[in-house]
């Protein structure tokens, strides 16, 4: 997660991480599932539409059962609030081509 | 319901190949239950990599490829939950008597 | 750090799971049994009173009643393979309004059948609800109805399930090689139910993990869509859904120009070989977008929905529209989509993997039971051990545990046996019977909770075994009644499948019976110092036969 040394232990901060991994995780599932919609505009449209919402669940349930890893709630937010922000600028800067 | 002639007999083989691979499996295991002794564990293993990868060449015989390893993984977890249980049975049995 | 990580999980795990499992215990055992839906609604169906229209003469049936019901145009069905539950060759559904798309017990059901003058006659048929009532127990966890809110709940769960499922991985992780096959029967309960839970999660866990994200995204996908259709596909995707339909024209289109269905079979079957027509659905016949599905099995393919897939041919000139969900004939990313429904509802292989999910949703039934014995074994107060004869109290929280588990789990099995007896012995007595099966599953179900409460979860254990062995048993014995004395007006189908579920149905009261006979040893003579005993405890001997245990068992 992170390369500094802190202490050794990991804060548990149960309603700021699940919050976390509950929303961005969801948001960073959209915003991956819009990327691979532009990048795949090659597919058949009824098939790009099912793949697209497939991918939403299985990327959130991970975040949302990985985001106790995180050394505390504020670094959750920190991680998974950067990562929607590369993958939603990905997503824009396809509208934008 | 098995379309192909000589289907079910294929069906039937990779269902036998599971089995044994599967029980070669847990008999190599020092957690096994069946017997006094486990099975000599790299013989006993290696048999059971010939055996579970032969199964599923055996279901893509009657069935096409992607259904044949569904069927063959299904089996599969089922097998290795319920030889513990078999065992956990034999070893309840004998205490008893 | 590691152990850190570890504590932190093993708080979700016990978490997600106290919230979770018991929805989760119907969840598996009504959706095990939903693997045999066709035959449990064969079980149920009463036999025909008339003969099926030859297939020759559907063509002018299908005619004359979209003719005289016009309302039947939008979807009609006509089946090919007659069976005890199948025995109209056109029939088709009203549905409410109001009522939700999901929601197939309250639509209306109609039969056209040709009388002895050569007539088309229509009835309303009340076909045998009780499979589908089991699996809307399956999709939404219990509750009565699939609507949106039911839908949203069984999301949630199928969200904390996920959750435990990734948490409990985790805390196995530093003896996940070791324990492998390990399940160590001995005096020391709580490994052996740690064992016996593991085992089943560890090895499992592939068939569980798509299991918990096909649930949440059945429950999900119609959010999911909607936001994505405004944020991604600005708003085309029911039309690029509608694009594939076929070719739009002008005025309402005559039924009697279409081809015979013998001849529209004729064209998916010469597609693949393998596929096997099960029956024809006819939608919107009459408009321009007129499409008729030919539904059917291919024992070499995956299936992409449950019952079965399809080919899509226009009725009028019988080209084939579309072969996307054509089992057998999808390209690479339709097998990927089909293969999420097909892994959810073990639609592929023929009848082994439905044998395989059968066994394996038990499992998933018994996994989720097993982990609240485990609560409960953990936070149990033991007497010590020298035998000084103090028998602790138990905690509040465990008993409590102890009847909710009991209740809610043997209670939903004692409901479902309950509710395919009723099948046959209320048949012709009461008018609404969808209702009774609802009516009697929820009295059976909130019975026995409530008897787990007022009895205490160790003695309403004992009980509810054996009423579920005398329920289950029940359903053979009503057919071999039924075959003995028809006078009852009951039946005995005797083909393969439904005397299959006569068989499986004993097989489970046996095991119930074993089950209930474990208990009855375990709480009338087992050790006092647990909420499983109902013992006046007897101070020397209680001490003598405490397990000597293990606090750090579980680590």
């Amino acid at each position: 997660m992170s390369t500094t040394k802190g202490p050794d232990t990991i804060r548990r901060d149960w309603i700021s991480k699940s919050l976390a991994g509950a929303l961005l995780g969801f948001s960073l599932a959209l915003g991956c599932s819009g990327l691979f919609a532009r990048l795949a505009s090659g597919m058949v449209m009824a098939l790009k539409v099912q793949l697209t919402m497939w991918m939403v669940m299985p990327i959130w349930l991970a975040v949302l059962s990985g985001c106790f890893l995180f050394r505390s709630g504020k670094r959750a937010w920190l991680w998974l609030g950067v990562a929607n922000l590369v993958v939603f600028g990905a997503f824009a800067a396809t509208r934008l081509f | 319901m098995i379309g192909s002639p000589g289907g079910n007999t294929n069906v039937a083989l990779g269902l036998g190949l599971v089995v044994a691979g599967a029980a070669s499996l847990y008999l190599a295991s020092p957690h096994q239950r069946w017997l006094a002794a486990p099975l000599p564990a790299r013989p006993a293993r290696a048999v059971a990599l010939a055996l579970l990868v032969a199964s599923p060449i055996a279901f893509s015989r009657a069935m096409q490829m992607v259904p044949a390893v569904f069927t063959f993984v299904a089996s599969l977890m089922l097998l290795l939950v319920l030889l513990p249980y078999v065992g956990g049975a034999l070893v309840a049995l004998r205490r008893r008597r | 750090m590691r152990s850190e990580i570890i504590r932190i999980y093993k708080i979700v795990h016990t978490w997600t799971g106290i919230l979770a499992g018991m929805a989760l215990f119907i969840a598996f055992y009504a959706g095990a049994i939903t693997a045999f839906k066709e035959p449990l609604a064969r079980w149920a169906s009463p036999p025909a009173a008339t003969s099926m229209v030859p297939l020759e003469d559907a063509q002018s049936l299908i005619t004359r009643t979209l003719t005289a019901h016009p309302e039947a145009a939008r979807e009609l069905r006509v089946n090919l393979r007659p069976s005890e539950q199948v025995t109209a060759r056109v029939e088709w559904e009203i549905h409410d309004e109001d009522a939700d798309e999901h929601d197939r017990l309250s639509a209306r059901h109609y039969v056209a059948t040709v009388d002895e003058e050569g007539a088309v006659r229509v009835d309303e048929a009340h076909p045998s609800r009780l499979a589908e009532l089991i699996d809307v127990l399956h999709r939404v966890v219990g509750l009565p109805v699939d609507g949106d809110l039911s839908r949203s709940i069984m999301g949630v769960i199928a969200t904390l399930y996920a959750l435990a499922l990734v948490s409990g991985v985790i805390v196995l992780l530093p003896s996940l090689v070791k324990d492998f096959f390990a399940l160590r029967v001995g005096n020391n309960l709580k490994r052996m139910w740690l064992d016996a839970h593991n085992v089943v999660g560890v090895v499992s866990l592939p068939f569980h993990l798509v299991m918990a994200v096909t649930a949440a995204v059945f429950a999900f996908h119609d959010g999911i869509y909607f936001v994505q259709d405004k944020m991604i596909h600005d708003g085309k995707r029911s039309a690029a859904f509608q694009a594939r339909s076929a070719p739009s024209g002008g005025e309402p289109r005559d039924p009697a120009a279409m081809l015979p269905p013998t001849e529209l079979v004729a064209r998916v079957e010469a597609l693949s070989p393998t596929f096997e027509p099960t029956m024809l659905q006819y939608v919107q016949v009459t408009g321009p977008r007129a499409a008729v599905r030919v539904w059917g099995h291919d024992a070499r393919s995956l299936s992409p929905r449950a019952q079965g897939g399809f080919a899509m041919v226009d009725p009028y000139s019988g080209r084939v529209v579309s072969t996307d969900y054509l089992p057998g004939r999808q390209d690479a990313p339709q097998t990927l989509l089909s293969s999420f429904f097909a892994l959810h509802f073990g639609t592929y292989g023929g009848h082994p993997a439905k044998w395989v999910y059968f066994l394996l949703g038990l499992l998933g039934a018994w996994l989720f039971y097993s982990g609240n014995l485990l609560w409960i074994e953990t936070r149990r107060r033991k007497a010590s051990r020298r035998g000084q004869g103090e028998i602790p109290a138990q905690r509040r929280d465990t008993s409590l545990m102890a009847s909710a588990t009991v209740g809610v789990c043997l209670g939903s099995i004692c409901g479902i046996s309950l509710t395919i007896v009723a099948a046959k012995w209320l048949h012709g007595h009461v008018a609404d019977l969808s209702a009774w099966h609802r009516y009697l599953y929820y009295a059976m179900f909130f019975g026995a909770i409530g008897w787990a409460f007022v009895r205490g979860g160790a003695r309403a254990a004992v009980n509810l075994l054996w009423l579920a062995a005398a329920l289950t048993v029940a359903i053979p014995l009503t057919t071999l009644l039924a075959w003995l004395f028809p006078s009852l007006g009951m039946w005995a189908h005797t083909s393969a499948a439904p005397l299959g579920v006569d068989a499986t149905a004993l097989a489970g009261a046996l095991g119930f019976a074993c089950l209930a006979r474990a208990t009855s040893r375990r709480v009338y003579e087992g050790p006092t110092d647990s909420v499983w005993s109902v013992r006046r405890p007897l101070p020397a001997v209680a001490g003598a036969e405490a397990a000597p245990d293990v606090e750090r068992a579980t680590g």
